[in-house]
C-alpha cells in the first residue's frame, strides 16, 4: 500500500476528496493516490468522517420565542382603487360644496342689501316726480306712488331688461325684441324707476351667485350620498 | 460507544407528513397552514442563523427576518423540500445582517484563534436542549466558530446544510472558486481543531451507522 511519497497532492485537494467536489470526484489520479497514500488516506477519512459529523449537526431550539408570522397589516395602507380615490375626494369636495352655498348665499344677500338700499332712494324719486303731476311717457299706466319698487322682490321678474326697452333705458339694457317677450304686467316711464332698473341688480348680477349656491348644494349633496355610501361598502 | 438517547432531539427536523398539503394551503393564503410549517421548522432556521452569526439575538432577528420574506415569497414557491427553500431564505437574511454588523466596527463574530476547540460559555442555547446535545456535537459547534468568518459562512451552507457550491456562491456573492477554497481550507481547519476530539467520532452512534 505504501507508495514512494514525492508529490502528494496539496490538502486543499485531499480537502476537496471529502465530497462535494465534483472536479475532485473525477479525478481518477487523485482517487488512485488517496487510496494507495498512508499519508493521505487517513487525512481523507478524517476530513469525510468531519463532513458526515457537521451533516448530522442537531437543528437548534431557540432562546427565546420567534415571531412566526408577520402580524395581520390592519393599518397598513391598502391599494387605493377607483372607489377608494371616489372617497377620499368626497370629504373636500363635501368641504368645497358647502363653501360654495355660503358664498352662493352671502353673494346674493349682498345683492338683496344693496337692492332694498337703492329702493328706498327711488321711492322718493318716485313720490316726488308724481306729487309734480309729471307723467311718465309711455303705455303704460303709472304704479302708485312706493307700489312699483315694492314689487320688486329679489327675484321678481319685473327686475329685467324688458323694462329699460320700453322706457328711456339706453339701449344696452334691452333690446326690441325683449318687449314682445317681456310677460311682466308692470311698465314703468318714471326716470325715477329707469335709474333704479338700471342701478339695481338684474338677474345677470344675481346669477352666478345663484350657480354658484346651486352647484354648491349640488356639490355638497353628491359627495355626501357618495361618501356614506362608499363607508358603508368598505365597513 | 454511548447508546442512543431516546430523549434527545431528532438531529434534524424531519418534514411534515402532511406538509405538501400544508404548503398548498399556505401558498393560497392561509395564514394558519403558514404558522405550522414555519413553526415546525423553526430549530432547523435559527440553528441556521446562529452557526452564521454566532449570536443568539441576532440569529433570532435573522430568523424572524426569514420567516416574513418567506411570507411574502410564499405565492413563488415552485416545489421542493420546504426545508431547504426555507433555509436558503434564513442564510440570505443572516447573511444580511452578517453584512450590516460588518459595516459596523463592532462586531460580535470570533475571528479564528489558534489552539484547540473549547466548549464555549454558551447563553445562546436552550439549556435543556444542550445539556442532551453529545459532546461531540458541542466541540463542533465550538470549532465552527472559531474558523474565520468567510470560510465558517461555507462551511454551515455547504457541509452543515448540503448547499452545493453554486448555492454557496450565490448566497455570499463570491466567485465559485472562491467558495470552494474557503470549504475546503475551512474542513483543514476544522480538523486542526478537532484533533484533540477525534475519540469522540468513533463515539457518536451517528457516525457509526
Amino acid at each position: 500500500m505504501t507508495m514512494p511519497n514525492t508529490s502528494h497532492p496539496d490538502d486543499e485537494r485531499l480537502a476537496a476528496c471529502a465530497g462535494g467536489d465534483a472536479d475532485a470526484a473525477s479525478d481518477r489520479a487523485l482517487a488512485e493516490h488517496v487510496s494507495a497514500c498512508d499519508r493521505c488516506a487517513p487525512i481523507v477519512d478524517e476530513l469525510t468522517l468531519l463532513r458526515v459529523a457537521l451533516a448530522t449537526l442537531p437543528d437548534l431550539a431557540p432562546s427565546r420565542p420567534l415571531r412566526l408570522i408577520p402580524p395581520v397589516p390592519s393599518s397598513a395602507p391598502r391599494p387605493i382603487g377607483p372607489l377608494g380615490w371616489l372617497r377620499r375626494l368626497a370629504a373636500p369636495a363635501m368641504a368645497a360644496g358647502a363653501g360654495l352655498v355660503v358664498v352662493g348665499a352671502v353673494g346674493m344677500s349682498g345683492v338683496a342689501s344693496s337692492f332694498s338700499g337703492a329702493a328706498g332712494a327711488d321711492r322718493a324719486a318716485l313720490e316726488a316726480a308724481s306729487s309734480s303731476g309729471a307723467a311718465a311717457p309711455g303705455e303704460s299706466v303709472v304704479p302708485a306712488p312706493g307700489q312699483g319698487p315694492e314689487t320688486h322682490g329679489l327675484f321678481s321678474p319685473v327686475m329685467t331688461l324688458d323694462d329699460g326697452g320700453r322706457s328711456e333705458t339706453p339701449a344696452e339694457y334691452g333690446s326690441p325684441d325683449s318687449q314682445s317677450a317681456s310677460a311682466s304686467p308692470r311698465a314703468s316711464a318714471s326716470p325715477g324707476e329707469d335709474d333704479l332698473t338700471g342701478f339695481m341688480s338684474s338677474p345677470a348680477d344675481e346669477q352666478p351667485w345663484l350657480t354658484l349656491l346651486i352647484a354648491g348644494a349640488a356639490i355638497f349633496g353628491v359627495s355626501t350620498v357618495l361618501r356614506f355610501s362608499l363607508a358603508t361598502q368598505a365597513g | 460507544m454511548h447508546p442512543p438517547d431516546p430523549a434527545r432531539p431528532a438531529s434534524r427536523t424531519a418534514p411534515l407528513p402532511d406538509e405538501d398539503a400544508l404548503v398548498a394551503r399556505a401558498i393560497s393564503g392561509d395564514r394558519g397552514a403558514f404558522t405550522q410549517l414555519v413553526e415546525h421548522y423553526q430549530s432547523a432556521c435559527y440553528g441556521l442563523a446562529w452557526r452564521l452569526l454566532g449570536d443568539p439575538d441576532q440569529a433570532a432577528d435573522a430568523a424572524q427576518d426569514a420567516f416574513v420574506h418567506a411570507y411574502d415569497a410564499i405565492a413563488k414557491y415552485r416545489g421542493g423540500l420546504f426545508r431547504s427553500w426555507l433555509l436558503r431564505i434564513t442564510a440570505n437574511a443572516s447573511y444580511d445582517i452578517l453584512r450590516r454588523a460588518q459595516r459596523r466596527p463592532t462586531t460580535t463574530l470570533p475571528d479564528a484563534e489558534e489552539g484547540q476547540a473549547e466548549l464555549p460559555d454558551d447563553r445562546a442555547l436552550d439549556p435543556v436542549a444542550e445539556a442532551s446535545r453529545s459532546e461531540l456535537y458541542r466541540y463542533l459547534d465550538a470549532a465552527l466558530r472559531r474558523l474565520p468568518e468567510d470560510q465558517r459562512t461555507a462551511i454551515v451552507l455547504c457541509d452543515v446544510y448540503g448547499m452545493d457550491y453554486g448555492e454557496v456562491a450565490t448566497a455570499t456573492e463570491s466567485a465559485l472558486g472562491t467558495v470552494k477554497s474557503r470549504i475546503h481550507r475551512g474542513r483543514l481547519r476544522l480538523r486542526e481543531l478537532m484533533a484533540e476530539h477525534r475519540e469522540l467520532f468513533v463515539n457518536e452512534p451517528r457516525l457509526n451507522r
